[in-house]
Order: structure tokens, then C-alpha cells, then sequence
């Protein structure tokens, strides 16, 4: 089905010392292989995995090119494996710059294209590293995926800006694990996020928030199915559907109902039966749809849309209203 | 000074009584048991008035001097403490709206919210009129915010509050919410205490960690919490804490393995956490941040611009 995928992440578990970029890809194969045993359709590596323990130096003489080195491996491994692939390297363009990007390589061992940090920290541009500026997405067989690195992690509007052009994956390479932001930027946008790090967390996060699979300190490899079709809906008005959709398609359909958040997720297992389809012949809104209808009622009994400055406004402060209670 | 605020929570959970005047009267009851504590601010749920009532879609509409806010600013008075709630007001005009009031520490009603974003059903169906503003509310302890129910589905209302400089928001709510309150509370580093109508009302700080919340069988818990607890970045700033920890006994910093970043927190009258942060060179989260962005935008020529809604844009 279109929106399914096996999602395979690696962490590197603090390799420590002096390293070289052969022995990065070497101990990063074994992995590579590993997923693909399992028939992974996405490999996420960590950001700059080839110059992991190389010097820290202003020249990146470890810096890589497409075609090069690294790149020509994972090209290869992607074409034997049938794999995708998101990759950080350290890479040198033509003119000489060097960015810190994560390439996304596709079955056929295809650059589709790169994405360059567009917030590297200071010590990085101190270091000779140039800010990109821009933010792709791509689209696979399995949906449109976007990509953040490390320290974007501090940007919303990074992420904000993938959500708006249709990502339904976030893959963030980085070099520390993340931790609780990487589920409130799923929940936010309703989108997987995918982490591979240097340290023991890589992560796969569900749309929802919750953490669905992770390595650790002893393992180096996670490996989860995602559906990228699946949806997010409100239970207002038709949480009292959910018995009729689950008693006609069985286990052709994955319902999901969070008690707290007043919310469920649908995920189709059945491709006579999308979730476009569940929604239509269900009357099913999604979240989003549902919050827009809201919103225009909201607007037309108000007279306008709310207010909301951009700049902060002082504070109401006490005995303002002029309202006297009781006695 | 350290800002110590102690907020008591209040759920009322399959609580309620058999008519709003019961439910006036747990409200109240609610207060006086939290009186104990020394509140500082005592939240009660969105629609407290009408728990458990079995009409519950027919709302129960007062006008702003009516017997609610008069009761419960004489508990507020007698007990020197900030109430927060929210019920159905009907306004002069007739118009009715789903409005957050609050009571300062004499009983007089520092201002009101009418939830921005009511339900269809609350629009609709109980003719309730949106509210356009949501202001922040300067009280002896800081700066509150509310957002009611719903409102938790616009994230732009939770953005507005932080830029108006909210400290603490308080969400009122039929229901328990769950996880966006602590991605809210994470993405503005403010923090949120909810007041439900349901088992869990909850006090979550800026990292958006629960720290407390009632439950089936404590319908009331007073927490405190302080205001001034500051979040960082770890990047470059090790050092410089490692000094003050050194050097400053009662601050508190707390380290976050995953998210790279401390708070920090201080029982030291001589040395809040302004001071602290003054004194050391310590840049917040935020700080932190905004210093790099603009280290960025030289170093790449120009600001992002980032896309709108748009096809496929790769990077080849």
C-alpha cells in the first residue's frame, strides 16, 4: 500500500577516538546490511557519520563529494538493498564550500537530492561551515519526507515550513538524541519523525507523539513499520462511528483512540479500502478539516478572525473592568 | 526574590452535583479546603457549573454579577488567595460567551476571557459568541494566560500568549487534553496548569514534564511551582555552570540527557535567577537562540525564506 514502509535508524552509540572515515562506513555497513536482511524501505545514518572522530579541522578534510567515497557506497548499497537512504556527510561543493548536509538517495542508489543545515550552530560556522538556505522536501513511494539536522531542532519554523509543504516524515540526522522536542514536533504537524543519532537514542516517533521504536545502549538498529497515510481525527460527533468502521473491515483497519487527547488515528491495511475512502463512505473528518470548519464558524459568529498581535501587548493589569462583585 | 507561586489543582471529576447550585457550592468547598496550603491561585474547570448535570448541553448562564463570582469572591477575600474558573456569562446585550474570569486576592475580578475558539456545538447549538482576544493578566505573582478547552487545538492562541509574555497558562477544560498541553508548555517554555472536569488536572512545567495530577481519588492538590525556573542550552555554557554551582549553593539545576539542555532554580532570596543568569554570562534558551539566528543569517548573507505551501522542491 502507497503509505506504508519498513523505517530502519541507526545510532553509533558514542564511538569514541580518533576514526577514519573508511572506518565509519565500515561499522555503518554492517547495519546497512542488517536492515536490508529485513527488506527496509528507508536507512536513516546520523549526521556527518563519515567524519565521526576525524579532526576538527577548518580545512574538513574529510569533507565528501557526490560521487565520492561515501557517496558511491551507500549509492550501491541503496541499488542492491532496493532501499531509500538519508545520509549526513560533511560535503564540499564546487566552489569550495562546505555544508553540513543529509543526501537522500533513492532505490536505484540516486541522488534525488540534498538538503544543507540551515541552522548550524556557532561553533560550526566559526568552524568553516556555511548555512543553507533552504528547505526541500521529497517525495518517495511512500510519501513526501523532509528533512531537519541536529540543531534545527531549535527553528519551529523549520519544521513548520516541511508540514506546509506536505511532509508526512521529518528524518533528523544529528549528533545528540533530542529527546522530548522530537514528539512535540510530531504532534504538532501530525508527522512521523525519524532521528538517527551518534549517541544510543535513534528514534521512530508516531504521529502522535509516542515513541514507537528506538535503539539504546545495546542495540544499534530499530526497525519500524509506519504508514504515512494514516490519519489523525477528533472523536467530536464521530467517535460513536469507530464500532461500524472496525465491524466492516476488520483487520483491514487499525483504530487507534487516545483517552486524554480526545483523538484516534485510522490506518488502512486493506488497499480496496484507503483511509480516503474509510473517510468518505464513514463520514469521517479529519482533525485538521474538522479545526478549518471550526474556525470559519468561529469567524462568522464572531464578525472577524481573533486578534493576535505579533508583538506582545502590555498586560491587563488587576481592576481594569470595572466590575464590582458582591458585597 | 525566587517567585514561589503554589497553585492548587481541582478536577471535578464524576463529581458534581445534581444542580449548579451544588456545583457553586463544591467550587466553593474547593477553595476553602485549599485554603490550608496557602494558595496562591486556585483553578477551577471550564463549565464547573454544570458537572454532572444530566441537561449538561443546556448551559447554565449567569451574568457576570451573579451568584458565582459573588461567592467565590468572598472565599478569595477570606482566604487571600487568586480563583480561576470558567462558566457561561450573559453579557447586557444578551449576547452569552464561555468566559475565563479572575479574582485577585480581594475578591475583585482582575479581568476575563471568552474562549476565542468554542466548539460548533457551543456556537451553534448554545449560541455562545466567540471571543476575539486573549490577554495576559499582570497578578502579584506574574503574568497568566488562559486558554479554555477547545482553544487547544489552535496553536497560534498558545504562540500569542507567549508573546504577550504569559509565565503561566491556565487551561480550563471539559476534558483531560493529554499530550499537547506538555508540547505547549515545551514550545513556549511556560507553564501550564489545567483544571478539567474529568480525573486529570495537571501542573506541567516548561520542559513539558508532568509534575503533578489529580486523579480518581485526589480531586485536590495544591503544588508549587516557581515562576523565575529558567531554561538553557547546554552549548557552551558547561563551564560557566559549573562555576555557579560551585559557588552558589541553593540553585538548582536540573540537566535533560536527551534534549541537551538545564534549568535552573533558586532558594536564595540574594540571588534569583536574573541575577544568576547576569552574573555568570548565562544565555537562556531563547537568548540562546535568537544570538545564533543572527550568527546564521551573516554567515549564509541573508534570512531564510522559508516556503509556503508548495510542490516538490528538491535539492538537485
Amino acid at each position: 500500500m502507497p503509505g506504508k514502509a519498513l523505517v530502519a535508524t541507526v545510532s553509533l552509540g558514542y564511538p569514541g577516538g580518533k576514526r577514519t572515515v573508511e572506518q565509519n562506513l565500515a561499522s555503518v555497513q554492517t547495519y546497512l546490511d542488517a536492515a536490508s536482511a529485513a527488506n527496509a524501505d528507508l536507512i536513516c545514518l546520523p549526521e556527518t557519520f563519515p567524519q565521526v572522530g576525524s579532526p576538527k579541522d577548518a580545512a574538513h578534510p574529510a569533507a565528501q563529494t557526490a560521487p565520492g567515497l561515501v557517496f558511491d557506497q551507500l549509492a550501491a548499497h541503496a541499488r542492491r538493498g532496493r532501499c531509500w537512504i538519508v545520509a549526513g556527510t560533511t560535503e564540499r561543493a564546487a566552489g569550495g564550500e562546505v555544508r553540513n548536509v543529509a543526501w537522500v538517495i533513492d532505490r536505484q542508489g540516486k541522488l534525488v537530492g540534498r538538503y544543507a543545515k540551515v541552522h548550524p550552530t556557532i561553533g560550526e560556522i566559526e568552524g568553516g561551515i556555511t548555512p543553507g538556505g533552504e528547505v526541500p522536501v521529497f517525495d518517495t513511494d511512500f510519501g513526501r519526507v523532509g528533512v531537519a539536522i541536529c540543531y534545527d531542532i531549535g527553528w519551529p519554523e523549520h519544521w513548520a515550513a516541511l508540514a506546509r509543504q506536505g511532509a508526512r516524515m521529518i528524518v533528523w540526522p544529528s549528533a545528540y538524541d533530542g529527546g522530548f522536542p522530537l514528539q512535540v514536533y510530531a504532534w504538532t504537524h501530525f508527522s512521523y519523525v525519524v532521528s538517527s543519532v551518534w549517541g544510543y537514542h535513534s528514534k521512530v516517533i508516531d504521529v502522535t507523539g509516542r515513541v514507537l521504536a528506538s535503539t539504546s545502549r545495546w542495540s544499534r538498529l530499530a526497525l519500524q513499520r509506519v504508514d504515512l497515510e494514516k490519519e489523525v481525527f477528533h472523536i467530536d460527533d464521530q467517535v460513536q462511528k469507530l464500532a461500524r468502521v472496525q465491524g466492516q473491515l476488520g483487520a483491514g483497519v487499525t483504530v487507534e483512540a487516545f483517552s486524554e487527547e480526545n483523538v484516534f488515528t485510522v490506518e488502512s491495511h486493506d488497499s480496496a479500502w484507503p483511509v480516503v475512502r474509510i473517510k468518505q463512505e464513514f463520514g469521517l473528518e479529519s482533525f485538521r478539516d474538522y479545526h478549518a470548519r471550526a474556525t470559519r464558524v468561529q469567524e462568522k459568529h464572531r464578525g472577524g478572525s481573533a486578534s493576535r498581535p505579533e508583538t506582545g501587548s502590555a498586560a491587563v493589569s488587576g481592576r481594569h473592568v470595572g466590575v464590582v462583585i458582591g458585597g | 526574590m525566587p517567585r514561589k507561586v503554589t497553585v492548587s489543582l481541582t478536577s471535578f471529576a464524576l463529581g458534581g452535583g445534581r444542580s449548579a447550585a451544588l456545583n457553586r457550592e463544591q467550587a466553593c468547598r474547593y477553595v476553602d479546603q485549599a485554603a490550608a496550603s496557602g494558595p496562591d491561585l486556585v483553578c477551577l474547570a471550564e463549565n464547573f457549573l454544570h458537572s454532572g448535570l444530566p441537561g449538561a448541553e443546556v448551559p447554565v448562564v449567569e451574568p457576570v454579577g451573579g451568584p458565582t463570582l459573588t461567592a467565590l469572591a468572598k472565599r478569595a477575600r477570606k482566604h487571600g488567595t487568586y480563583v480561576c474558573g470558567s462558566f457561561c456569562q450573559e453579557r447586557p446585550d444578551g449576547s452569552r460567551a464561555n468566559t475565563a474570569f479572575l479574582l485577585d486576592r480581594q475578591g475583585e475580578l482582575v479581568g476575563q476571557y471568552d474562549k476565542v475558539h468554542p466548539t460548533i456545538d457551543e456556537v451553534i447549538g448554545r449560541c455562545m459568541t466567540p471571543g476575539g482576544e486573549a490577554p495576559v493578566f499582570a497578578t502579584d505573582f506574574g503574568r497568566v494566560g488562559f486558554a479554555i478547552c477547545y482553544d487547544i487545538g489552535w496553536p497560534d492562541h498558545w504562540a500569542a500568549l507567549a508573546r504577550d509574555g504569559a509565565e503561566l497558562v491556565v487551561w480550563p477544560s471539559a476534558y483531560d487534553g493529554g499530550f499537547p498541553l506538555q508540547c505547549y508548555a515545551w514550545t513556549h517554555k511556560y507553564w501550564v496548569v489545567t483544571a478539567v472536569r474529568t480525573e486529570h488536572s495537571k501542573v506541567i512545567d516548561p520542559t513539558g514534564r508532568v509534575l503533578a495530577s489529580t486523579s480518581g481519588w485526589t480531586k485536590q492538590l495544591p503544588w508549587t511551582v516557581d515562576l523565575e525556573r529558567q531554561v538553557c542550552h547546554v552549548n557552551y555554557q558547561e563551564e560557566k555552570l559549573a562555576r555557579l554551582l560551585a559557588e552558589r549553593p541553593h540553585v538548582r539545576a536540573e540537566g535533560f540527557a536527551e534534549e541537551g539542555i538545564f534549568t535552573l532554580e533558586s532558594e536564595d532570596p540574594d540571588w534569583p535567577v536574573p541575577r544568576l543568569m547576569a552574573h555568570y554570562g548565562l544565555e537562556s534558551f531563547d537568548q540562546y537562540h535568537r544570538h545564533a539566528t543572527a550568527i546564521q543569517d551573516r554567515a549564509r548573507g541573508c534570512k531564510v525564506a522559508w516556503p509556503a505551501r508548495s510542490g516538490v522542491a528538491p535539492g538537485e
